[in-house]
């Protein structure tokens, strides 16, 4: 036991010591924050040119009611469609839109001619100002008002969203902020558990590759040097993340002012019950998830004899933490699919679809009944690893195939 | 006796690694662990450190069954060393002689000792990666014996080392030694199995093939050739020793005369003494015992 905290200790210094430990924890927070407002950013540039577009009408219906609006212009012009074409050519208008007659006072065919490629931003705006006059048309005829019209087509609706909990008592959720919150953590326990992952799998084969293993198993059984490399790994884990919160605690701290909105909006993110769910759960789904994890990549490690070796074994250690990955995409969007009740309880998949699934209310049942199959199969799976990783590290100048791996596991001590 | 083992059996997936092998090491010896490449040495050395354990057979360490703890009791030096190589030398070894079971302020006070007497206290903070293999290679053999181990197990030290340095090396084994340690030492190196070693065991293809004290092997395995320098007649010594002794070689030398004399039935050198000093001055008289390498190669040669 002892020994084991020397194997963490050293583990854990020699890692925080490096450069790149540094870099990383004043890197990830930048990044994350541009990734959160660059979107933003981009969405506020857009083309301010103004686009004119020609409206040929036959129908009777478009002309004179299509409004324009931020770039797009509209102007009405009767000419034939040939000459309208020849002029588009010359001239600097954007596009032509034809709109053909259809049976029984309808829109028919609808045409756009560009010369560059239309945006998609242009379609819509136009589809959806014809889909609207298309609407009353049809309306009119069943001898409805244009005020009712406007009434049904642009209700003035807003949605507010509230929790009930346990006793009844209702609180607002915020389930968008939630539901960013849950990719944020989703995507950052991806990232914590592929990149220590790795670390852990670098860590056991520079020591086989160096034969130090040797030295080091004569005064400690390989399984507390397994657990002590994991655990210090997991500590240098911990403290970055403590880093941040707190980084993160001063910025907001001193920088007050300029961050009312942001300050508010954490603020909001917390009188949310689930936040304190979300929290707890990023913890645990953390903590266990890199267990399982690592130890799968101190298996890769233990059972290759170079790092350029690892790439298949690796591989297979890492497709279902990408599949987890993927699952929690698809169920931040769809909670109801199946696939978010069997994702978050397999427990290769569950860290990530676990966490997307909290904003929209996940019974604790359910969450502990999850974190039980982790647990149990990262237990197991430590044990696995401990006994693959004791004849691994000794095995040199080849790579296991997947075969010899299981023998490995009937050897005796 | 410090370590003995009775019928170790080691069996890997379709290979048999050691097949009853048995060896007694005396206290304060130097035991020499020999056998070509691939006989179970190694496995053998694995399973006295605990590294891995054998199928069947038992191991007892200072008169009692080989226990956990016994691993702050044996130093390690394994042929295929290595060392972290981002880390510094001194913390490094620090890490080693703690995992040994040193406490922090024994490690550096010994380290620093012996830093001293191998003169690289300069290097304490410097990089492995910034060391030369031998200079790499005098760390690792501190870090084997700081913890003043009662059995040291080196898997050919010598290996890597200029001439100095063996010599170096070599005075401080024996230093460990009148200290009262044990030293295995496993080499293929002959001579300084010659020069250091009091027992051996040969290992060859997984069985205990030869097993005892060096001298008494070397002997055993002498043909009962003599070679003796005398003064006097060669005929009349010739017609002395009788029937029993063969002529294999005679010479004249400046001031005395050679000759080489196999014994056959097994007599010893008193017998032949006895025979000669008649008539014959004996200047030097000695019995041709064949070198370890000798023996070395006919035992696996046989074997094969």
């Amino acid at each position: 036991m002892k020994k084991m905290l020397l194997v963490i200790k050293r583990e854990f210094i020699i890692r925080v010591k490096k450069k790149s430990f540094i870099i990383m924890t004043v890197l990830t927070p930048v990044l994350f924050a541009c990734l959160a407002i660059v979107p933003a950013l981009i969405s506020q540039i857009k083309s301010d040119k103004e686009k004119t577009i020609v409206v040929l009408d036959d129908s009777g219906i478009v002309a004179g009611e299509l409004k324009s609006a931020g770039t797009i212009k509209f102007v009405n012009e009767v000419k034939p469609i040939d000459s309208l074409k020849n002029n588009l050519i010359k001239d600097e208008n954007y596009a032509i839109l034809h709109v053909e007659k259809g049976e029984e006072n309808a829109i028919g065919n609808i045409t756009l001619y560009s010369k560059q490629v239309a945006g998609i931003d242009v379609i819509n705006a136009i589809m959806a100002q014809i889909k609207i006059l298309a609407a009353q048309i049809k309306l009119q005829e069943y001898n409805i008002s244009a005020e009712q019209i406007a009434q049904v087509l642009n209700p003035n609706l807003h949605i507010k969203t509230f929790q009930l909990d346990e006793k009844g008592n209702e609180k607002e959720s915020n389930t968008q902020a939630l539901m960013g919150l849950a990719m944020i953590c989703g995507v950052l326990l991806f990232f914590i558990i592929l990149m220590f992952g790795i670390q852990i799998m670098r860590g056991v084969i520079e020591e086989k590759s160096s034969r130090i293993v040797e030295i080091i198993i004569s005064s400690i059984k390989p399984m507390y040097l397994m657990l002590g490399k994991i655990i210090g790994v997991a500590m240098v884990v911990l403290t970055q993340i403590l880093i941040w919160i707190i980084l993160f605690g001063i910025i907001i701290f001193v920088a007050q002012s300029q961050f009312s909105d942001i300050v508010n909006q954490i603020q909001s993110y917390v009188k949310v019950v689930s936040f304190t769910k979300m929290l707890v759960c990023f913890i645990l789904y953390l903590t266990m998830g890199y267990l399982l994890y690592a130890s799968l990549f101190a298996i890769v490690g233990s059972a290759v004899d170079n790092e350029s070796d690892t790439q298949q074994l690796q591989t297979i250690a890492s497709v279902p933490l990408m599949i987890g990955y993927f699952m929690m995409i698809i169920v931040s969007t769809q909670p109801d699919n199946p696939l978010a009740f069997w994702g978050s309880m397999i427990p290769f998949t569950s860290p990530m679809v676990m966490l997307a699934r909290i904003p929209f209310g996940v019974s604790w049942l359910e969450i502990i009944l999850s974190l039980a199959i982790l647990a149990a199969t990262f237990i197991s799976f430590t044990w696995i690893a401990a006994r693959v990783y004791r004849v691994g590290i000794l095995m040199y100048g080849k790579k296991a195939s997947f075969k010899e791996i299981i023998k490995w596991l009937k050897y005796k001590q | 006796m410090i370590l003995r083992t009775e019928n170790i059996v080691k069996q890997y997936a379709d290979h048999l690694a050691l097949d009853n092998v048995s060896i007694k090491v005396p206290r304060a010896s130097i035991y020499g662990l020999l056998g070509p490449n691939g006989a179970g040495k190694t496995t053998l050395i694995r399973i006295i450190t605990q590294i891995t354990a054998p199928d069947s057979g038992e191991i007892y360490f200072d008169g009692r069954r080989l226990h956990e703890n016994d691993v702050y009791s044996i130093g390690y030096l394994p042929e295929e060393r290595g060392l972290y190589k981002k880390m510094k030398v001194g913390e490094q070894a620090m890490y080693f002689a703690r995992l040994k079971g040193l406490s922090k302020h024994d490690a550096e006070k010994s380290l620093r000792e012996w830093f001293e007497k191998f003169e690289i206290q300069a290097w304490w903070n410097k990089k492995v990666e910034e060391l030369s293999k031998g200079m790499a290679q005098k760390v690792q053999f501190i870090v084997t014996i700081l913890h003043k181990p009662k059995l040291l197990i080196f898997d050919e030290p010598f290996s890597g080392f200029d001439p100095i340095n063996v010599n170096l090396l070599k005075t401080e084994i024996l230093n460990l030694q009148k200290q009262g340690s044990t030293i295995i030492f496993s080499t293929h190196n002959m001579a300084s199995v010659e020069e250091l070693c009091d027992y051996i065991t040969l290992i060859n293809k997984s069985k205990n093939v030869l097993s005892g004290q060096i001298d008494e092997i070397r002997h055993n395995y002498g043909d009962n050739i003599f070679e003796i320098d005398y003064r006097g007649e060669t005929e009349k010594l010739i017609e002395n020793i009788g029937n029993n002794y063969q002529v294999l070689d005679s010479s004249e030398q400046k001031f005395f005369r050679k000759i080489k004399i196999k014994a056959i039935d097994k007599e010893t050198g008193n017998a032949l003494i006895a025979r000669i000093i008649k008539d014959a001055e004996i200047v030097n008289f000695n019995e041709i015992i064949p070198g370890m390498n000798d023996i070395f190669i006919k035992l696996v040669e046989e074997n094969k």
